[in-house]
């Protein structure tokens, strides 16, 4: 028996967070990060503040002034999220901190849930801060503590940047250690760097980049540039390892992956991993792989330690093709990348991946709305009321609208909004020919970066529809509170935000509420959302029902199909499309285990087929 | 070429419990003092999707294994285990739910736990790297209070289906 426990990586983030006595942490949801505050979140200390800010700018700004009070504070997002947070990341890069300052940044290579693939670590480039990149989720536990360290050591934010596949593994974590006891907060006023002007700020450059030079040497982070299979010297002959033919230099993830490779397969390569990708003490690296004829670089998702050693090694990787340049790192790139640069009298010891002749089979089922979803019937009566339209969409669940014909943009969250604006004056030209312009967004997405769209949108004169998916919770990512809901990370209670006060102060004077469960009335408030948008106004529509997810209970009887009545037009199973219809030798029927009651389905049939027992 | 490591795929649809029944295969061999590591997908992929999570028993860095080297696979529905198939060795183990697991699950009392009744079947195999005591301990662990015991009926009615009636 151990004493370990079998934690999710992002759960072992939590543990460093809480042990390091980590005073405030906000976050935005977003896979695959969401899991770090829930967590955190059950570990309570009466010394801890956590939020789920409305957005991920916001939520560093907030962790920042915890640091300027000589706090350890956190930031936690998904990769999108820091393109938000640019703004005040770049500036604290200059100012720095007084206290530890983290970000938990977690990339999503391949990518399974964002609309990019995007590389944090460049993005600590391009900032000037500190970035570490785990490979494990014990790792990305002590990873935390190292990131502290150095924080407040340098007076630098630093980013955690553990991967998809390091946040959303279980791996065996050791018991939680005591909490470190930090000092009260203590706010030092020096305006030359909390509110430097743009004269200091160039001294503040200049000292950004002295601490990042003496960063890179700091013995703290020499430790986590390590041998995980040590060159072999071959007897007899000094200074072997300098005729070796490969080693391979890896960061995160991907060491862990040619680690596993090279043990089963047996081959001696050696593998030095990287704990600290920037700043990188590029010298110490080329040091310790001087001689060898080639290095192979695995990294995700850009060639980043590439460009560092750009140079000063005989580097082979995503630059030279030898990694694809694009998607997640898997066993298997790595296996592939490893076999082409064996020396012919290894490469005997990788058997080709035997694969298998696999059969003609389904498709992988795409993901798609769940039985009973109210944003299913919001789209079903968004394209009965405006069937022509232009269809804005945003990011969250209902980007899976797309399916439904009801979604044909999604770019980043808000953008539905500014689209619909720039879609409308695009085709102002055409006058009564311009085609009706539709935004669809969620709760949460709207309060994230809806607003400021939405009062832009007014204040220039725009006219189109939107609707507001008000779900009350932020679905996608595995139902956090909005502030539409007033609960708190710490499941305590505040005010709920008025949505419908919010919309007016945007400016908003055409606004309704539907239940989209109502079909038919939704369909009504949906096209006279759309007559206002012919005369010039924004027009909103909060289509409000819960998230199918918060049920406890089915929202409704489960209706039937009556045989004698359905024309088999599979209108209902290929258009409306709900999990719990399927088609079966008799016509579409409703299968009671799947279905939730909402009865939507009821009004979309056109013979009238569907209905509840009287 | 030294294989350390018991490597199974778990394949499933969206809200059919597969992250649950990789949780319960992760904690018992933990408890049995095996390493174990154990992929999980959340967001886009869990709306009713194709889920696939891999887990790997033994010494190792990461959850994740090349295609073609699989030691067995758990498909929770039958549509799944195509798909499967790349990941696993020639001969790899499969235990694939024809319908029987649901069976065993309905009669039970809990239709939900069909995955429970997957993995009591896939327990007997030869060369399945954790034992029914952990596995039991696991399940009893992981289960609401009033589900523990019909979950546990449905795992040993799952073993006792695979028509093996050895205590493992």
């Amino acid at each position: 028996m151990s004493s370990k426990t079998l934690l999710l990586g992002n759960e072992a983030i939590a543990l460093g967070l809480w042990e390091a006595g980590c005073r405030l942490a906000a976050a935005y949801p977003g896979t695959p990060s969401s899991e770090v505050l829930e967590s955190l979140a059950e570990r309570k200390a009466d010394d801890l503040h956590l939020e789920w800010s409305v957005n991920e700018k916001v939520a560093v700004e907030v962790a920042s002034a915890a640091a300027l009070s000589g706090l350890r504070s956190a930031a936690v997002m998904k990769q999108v999220g820091l393109n938000v947070a640019m703004d005040p990341l770049m500036s604290l890069a200059y100012t720095g901190v007084a206290g530890g300052m983290l970000l938990v940044v977690a990339d999503d290579p391949g990518p399974y849930s964002s609309q990019t693939e995007q590389d944090t670590r460049m993005a600590a480039l391009f900032a000037g801060v500190p970035v570490l990149d785990p490979a494990t989720p014990e790792e990305a536990r002590e990873m935390v503590h190292l990131g502290f360290a150095l924080s407040e050591k340098y007076q630098i934010p630093v980013i955690l940047r553990p991967v998809l596949r390091v946040c959303h593994s279980r791996g065996p974590v050791s018991p939680a250690r005591e909490r470190v006891a930090t000092p009260p907060p203590r706010f030092v006023k020096e305006p030359s760097r909390w509110a430097a002007t743009p004269r200091f700020r160039y001294q503040l450059h200049i000292e950004r980049d002295r601490k990042l030079a003496e960063l890179a040497r700091d013995p703290l982070a020499a430790e986590t540039l390590r041998w995980l299979v040590r060159p072999v010297p071959v007897e007899g002959v000094v200074g072997s390892r300098r005729k070796a033919p490969l080693a391979i230099l890896a960061s995160g993830a991907a060491s862990a992956y040619a680690a596993d490779l090279l043990r089963e397969v047996g081959v001696e390569v050696p593998l030095l991993a990287v704990g600290v990708p920037f700043p990188l003490d590029a010298a110490a690296v080329a040091d310790r792989l001087a001689g060898f004829r080639q290095v192979l670089v695995l990294e995700e998702t850009e060639p980043l330690l590439e460009r560092l050693l750009a140079g000063r090694l005989p580097l082979a990787g995503r630059l030279d093709g030898s990694v694809p340049s694009a998607g997640e790192m898997t066993p298997d790139t790595v296996a592939e990348a490893v076999a082409r640069h064996l020396p012919q009298s290894q490469k005997r010891f990788f058997a080709p991946s035997p694969r298998r002749p696999v059969a003609p089979s389904a498709p992988e089922a795409p993901p798609t709305l769940c039985a009973g979803c109210p944003h299913r019937a919001s789209f079903w009566a968004l394209r009965k009321a405006l069937p022509r339209a232009i269809y804005t969409g945003d990011i969250g669940c209902y980007t899976l609208g797309i399916s439904l014909g009801a979604v044909d943009t999604v770019l980043c969250m808000g953008a539905s909004i500014s689209q619909a604006s720039g879609f409308f004056w695009a085709h102002r030209g055409l006058g009564e020919q311009a085609p009706p312009v539709a935004a669809a967004i969620g709760d949460s997405t709207f309060f994230h970066a809806g607003a400021q769209p939405l009062l832009n949108a007014v204040q220039q004169g725009a006219a189109f529809t939107l609707l507001i998916l008000d779900n009350g919770t932020t679905a996608m990512t595995g139902g956090q509170p909005t502030p539409g809901t007033g609960e708190r990370a710490d499941g305590s209670r505040g005010e709920p935000l008025d949505l419908e006060a919010l919309v007016r102060g945007c400016g908003v004077t055409e606004l309704a509420v539907a239940d989209p469960l109502d079909v038919p009335a939704t369909v009504e408030a949906i096209r006279r959302a759309g007559a206002a948008a012919r005369e010039g106004k924004v027009a909103v529509v909060i289509c409000r029902s819960p998230c199918v997810l918060s049920l406890r209970e089915r929202a409704g009887a489960v209706p039937g199909v009556s045989p004698g009545a359905c024309n088999r037009c599979r209108l209902c199973v290929e258009r409306f499309a709900c999990p719990a219809l399927r088609w079966t030798e008799a016509g579409a029927v409703i299968v009671p285990e799947s279905c939730n009651g909402c009865g939507a389905c009821i009004a979309v049939c056109p013979q009238n087929a569907i209905g509840r027992a009287p | 070429m030294s294989k350390r490591t018991c490597d199974i795929v778990l394949a499933g649809r969206g809200g059919q419990g597969v992250l649950f029944l990789a949780r319960v295969l992760g904690e018992a061999a933990l408890a049995q003092g095996l390493p174990v590591r154990v992929t999980e997908s959340h967001g886009m992929a869990m709306r009713g999707g194709s889920v696939r999570t891999t887990v790997r028993v033994g010494e190792c860095l990461s959850p994740l294994f090349r295609r073609g080297t699989g030691d067995l696979l758990l498909a929770l529905d039958a549509g799944e285990e195509a798909g499967a198939l790349p990941l696993l060795a020639p001969g790899a183990e499969r235990v694939v739910n024809t319908g029987f697991a649901d069976d065993i699950a309905r009669e039970a009392g809990n239709p939900r736990s069909a995955n429970l009744a997957l993995l009591g079947a896939a327990s007997v195999r030869p060369g399945f790297p954790v034992g029914q005591e952990a596995l039991e301990g696991a399940i009893l662990s992981r289960s609401r209070p009033r589900d523990s015991e019909r979950n546990l009926d449905i795992f040993r009615r799952g073993r006792a289906a695979a028509g093996n009636q050895e205590e493992g």
